[in-house]
């Protein structure tokens, strides 16, 4: 059941997960590329601030493309089930909780693939170049944060999808409701109390879910390939 | 009715010298004469310009009387508090006193309270609206002002306070101490993080800055350029290895190898004459220093924090000491100990590049398992 | 277990269209039950409720003598399901999708797989997305069968297919019938179909079961009686009436639409006073229509206007 289910999801999004894998092999590479050129040459290499420093200009698009990633592969997970309005999910001798976990294992299997990609890809980037001493390549940690970012992203998209249209609505509803209303109810009280000034309760509430103990926490760390 | 008269006045004055002009035009018929007469000509043309100069400056200097006057009526309507904080003097609008004497009083107890005397805070008003409607407040030209829009958050508000008040003590740094203000080039009471100071120390391609993280006091010195009775090339030598100093003269841009120095880069490059290479770095680079101006403000900020009150007086005390005196004078500490205790602090301060990874992957885990929990017990498909 | 399929006292409300009142449906075990009703009468929902994909606001479901949806999971790996709308998937082949099918049925049949596929003439390398309706009505009903159920649920399964297709699916499901013995469920509203298949019969209007029966019975029990003399009301009458004309301008002659009826039944009219003048059968589908209008509320006539 599971080798179906993964075969079916695959069949579903083989094109844009084969484009993610090249994309994620790629970035390292393209990240670095033209800087450490080895010492003694002509060119005489890069300072190595500017490995550092070039590098940041990258840095945000691996955080972006792992949410793409994991998003996409939420969704499509659901795609046909919502086109065929899930009757044969419900024919099937499954329960439903069997076959939304087979479902999900199904994805988190393939999201492991954009990951091992990049995890290749900066294994490769980092070999072409001389690390100047001082600063040290990170491929292993920038995957595994790569990886974990991909599959929270998946989890959550995953989540939303599996419920109804109208659940799903009513969910991102009420958050963005929340955090519409919640500034306005902010600034209308920091009016009047001193502590809604120095507190934003919205900023407070992304804040919490993109650092430390929220669901994006991962996302919101280094993913500096390179550094010191 | 004034601005229409005044540009009813600059008309007239243009149609004059039109006029003027058309009067030394030849007529057409007449080209050929005219170009024959160029030269003089183009004098009368020439000696008619700073005519057309000063009308231009008189009216601008009417409209901006006008608009200064217009200010200064404003402000005479509006309502002002004046209040001082610490040294700061601060005129803010009436509605707006309490908050903004509470935010510079956090300001300057958290980053200036070491300040007991600073001429250019004496001698300046810090203007301060925190609204998406502010009114003309007059305050010099000289003085400072934080305005932002309703929308800017309590912290970017207290980062502007204080970026306002640590460039205008950097004033007296500049006026008591060039040479000191010259060495830090930056804020000395708004250093950068200490993260980006590590990576900076980290990243320079020195022999210097390796041997001060790795604890060498004495490399710590060179790297920050304390070693002010050493000529340049002692300094080079002391900060790069001669392969860095040739890779410093290989980093120049095309424009500045073939503007300066031509076959001289060839030689120190290709040739690796490192001899050569030294002699373009000391005449044709003022500044080789490893070190940026944001690593320096912190062992500046540094050695005022462990100074304590009176720090930055004695700081700038003497003008005539130089930087390494000066940072001794305000710390109360040899430059040694001084030195050890920032690279310790630095060392410190080590990024935590990933360092964070495995926990953060595993709380990424249990969110995954929460939200497939949340999957699992999803109310029943619906046949939309 | 006598009966495949057991609703009782099933009710549903949609809020919207139609609702099931009071559902109570039998499917002997081993018959072929057609399910008839015009579209839009409950027909699939009625399904989807016992095969535990709607939850009913009341009533008891038992599906090959198990409760739904309690044992649903052991119901739906006996029960093979032809779905009104085709559920497969568009971006795969015939093999693809029969190999995805398979892995859900323990059950499965590889070897008949592979003569069904012969027999309906499927090409596994086929794209779905490139098949006509009626190959992937095949291919529906192959993915049933193959799994060997013991309870066929076909809805609609013939519709907007051609003649030929038609009877290509109709004799397997017969075929498959005769080997086995299952049961078959079949909801339509071709009746001249469901005529030619099926031995028992229900009749589905507006949610509500109108009649419940033989397939025998019904077809051979409606009929238009030509009644001269009739009462006005007729008291203790054996047989059902569905509803009663006076023919124009031919005196006292009525003509009678009756189910249940059998030929003794004539004699209640000499009982009455009135004479069978003739007994006209009527076919499954004429009479599946008359039994529609007389299930239905008859609208109340216009009242003529003073002086007309």
């Amino acid at each position: 059941m599971y080798r179906s289910m993964l075969f079916l999801h695959w069949k579903q999004i083989k094109h844009f997960l084969t484009l993610t894998v090249l994309v994620s092999f790629a970035l390292p590479l393209a990240a670095v590329n033209g800087l450490g050129t080895p010492a003694g040459s002509e060119g005489a290499g890069v300072e190595p601030y500017r490995f550092v420093t070039e590098f940041q200009d990258w840095l945000f698009v691996f955080p972006l493309l792992a949410l793409a990633i994991g998003a996409t592969l939420a969704l499509s997970a659901w795609n046909w089930d919502h086109r065929m309005g899930h009757v044969y999910a419900l024919s099937l001798p499954i329960t439903r909780w069997e076959y939304t976990l087979q479902k999900m294992l199904a994805g988190v299997t393939l999201l492991t693939v954009p990951a091992l990609a990049l995890w290749l890809g900066a294994h490769v980037a980092t070999a072409t170049i001389t690390l100047p001493e001082g600063l040290r390549a990170y491929p292993d940690e920038l995957a595994i944060r790569y990886f974990f970012a991909i599959l929270v992203t998946f989890a959550l998209f995953f989540a939303m999808a599996a419920g109804t249209i109208r659940t799903t609505a009513i969910v991102v509803g009420a958050v963005v409701g929340v955090m519409f209303f919640g500034a306005i109810a902010n600034d209308l009280l920091a009016d009047h109390y001193a502590f809604f000034e120095r507190v934003r309760m919205v900023d407070a509430f992304v804040d919490w879910m993109v650092n430390g103990t929220g669901p994006f926490g991962v996302i919101s760390g280094s993913w500096s390939l390179i550094d010191v | 009715m004034a601005r229409f008269l005044r540009r009813l006045g600059s008309s007239a004055v243009g149609v004059g010298l039109g006029l003027a002009f058309g009067a030394l035009v030849p007529a057409h018929g007449a080209f050929a004469h005219a170009h024959a007469q160029e030269a003089p000509l183009r004098a009368k043309l020439d000696s008619l310009r700073p005519l057309l100069e000063d009308a231009r400056a008189a009216l601008d200097a009417r409209e901006a009387r006008d608009i200064e006057a217009a200010r200064l009526a404003a402000a005479a309507a509006a309502t002002v508090d004046t209040f001082m904080v610490g040294l700061v003097t601060v005129v803010t609008p009436v509605e707006q006193a309490g908050l903004a004497r509470e935010i510079f009083q956090i300001v300057w107890a958290e980053h200036f309270a070491v300040l007991e005397r600073s001429r250019a805070l004496d001698e300046t008003v810090v203007s301060f609206q925190w609204s998406d409607e502010p009114v003309p407040i007059h305050v010099g030209s000289e003085d400072g002002a934080v305005e932002l829009g309703a929308r800017a958050r309590r912290p970017q508000v207290e980062a502007a306070v204080r970026g306002a008040i640590a460039s205008i003590v950097s004033r007296d740094l500049r006026r008591s101490h060039p040479d000191l203000a010259a060495w830090v080039r930056g804020d000395p009471l708004r250093p950068s993080p200490l993260e980006d100071a590590y990576r900076s120390v980290a990243a320079t391609q020195s022999r210097a800055t390796r041997g001060c993280l790795a604890g060498d006091i004495a490399a710590c010195e060179h790297a920050l350029d304390l070693r002010e009775e050493l000529d340049v090339r002692e300094r080079l030598d002391a900060w790069y290895t001669p392969d860095e100093r040739r890779a410093l003269v290989a980093g120049w841009s095309d424009a500045q190898r073939s503007r300066f120095v031509g076959p001289s880069w060839d030689r120190c490059v290709l040739a690796r004459a490192y001899d050569v290479c030294d002699t373009l770095l000391t005449e044709f680079r003022s500044d080789s220093s490893p070190l940026p101006g944001s690593v320096r403000e912190t062992l500046l900020a540094y050695a005022i924090e462990r100074g304590g009150a009176g720090a930055w007086e004695r700081l700038l005390g003497d003008p005539e000491a130089g930087v390494r005196a000066a940072l001794v004078e305000a710390s109360g500490m040899s430059i040694t100990e001084l030195l050890v205790g920032w690279q310790t602090r630095l060392v410190a301060h080590r990024p935590e590049t990933f360092q964070d990874v495995m926990p953060a992957g595993a709380l990424s885990l249990l969110w995954t398992l929460l939200f497939a929990a949340f999957a699992m017990r999803s109310t029943r498909w619906r046949f939309d | 277990m006598n009966n495949a399929i057991e609703l009782t006292d099933v009710a549903w409300k949609s809020g919207t269209s139609f609702d099931l009142h009071d559902l109570s449906l039998t499917v002997p075990v081993g018959s072929i039950y057609g399910f008839l009703g015009p579209n839009g009468s409950g027909k699939t929902t009625t399904i989807r409720m016992f095969l535990g994909m709607m939850k009913p606001d009341r009533g008891r479901i038992s599906v090959l003598g198990r409760s739904v949806p309690r044992d649903l999971k052991q119901i739906l790996a006996r029960v093979g399901y032809v779905p009104e709308r085709p559920h497969v998937y568009p971006a795969l082949t015939v093999g693809e999708q029969v190999k995805v099918h398979s892995s859900f049925y323990e059950l499965w049949d590889e070897g008949w797989c592979r003569e069904l596929m012969d027999r309906l003439q499927l090409d596994p390398t086929h794209k779905i997305a490139r098949m006509s309706k009626g190959e992937t009505g095949k291919l529906l009903l192959l993915l049933a069968l193959a799994q060997r159920p013991d309870l066929l649920v076909l809805d609609e399964p013939t519709d907007g297919l051609d003649p030929v297709v038609r009877r290509d699916v109709l004799s397997a499901v017969l075929d498959y019938v005769s080997e086995r013995s299952a049961t078959v469920f079949i909801s339509s509203h071709l009746v001249h179909e469901l005529e030619r298949i099926c031995d028992w019969v229900g009749v589905l209007d507006h949610g509500r079961l109108v009649a419940e029966l033989p397939m025998q019975r019904f077809k051979n029990g409606i009929k238009r009686i030509r009644v001269d003399g009739a009462p006005a009301v007729a008291v203790d009458a054996p047989f059902t009436i569905l509803g009663r004309q006076r023919d124009n301008g031919a005196g006292s002659l009525e003509t009678w639409t009756v189910r249940d009826w059998e030929a003794p039944m004539r004699y209640y009219f000499d009982g009455v006073g009135a004479t069978v003048r003739d007994v006209i059968d009527l076919d499954l589908e004429e009479g599946f229509v008359e039994l529609l209008r007389s299930s239905r509320p008859r609208p109340s006539m216009p009242q003529p206007k003073n002086g007309s």
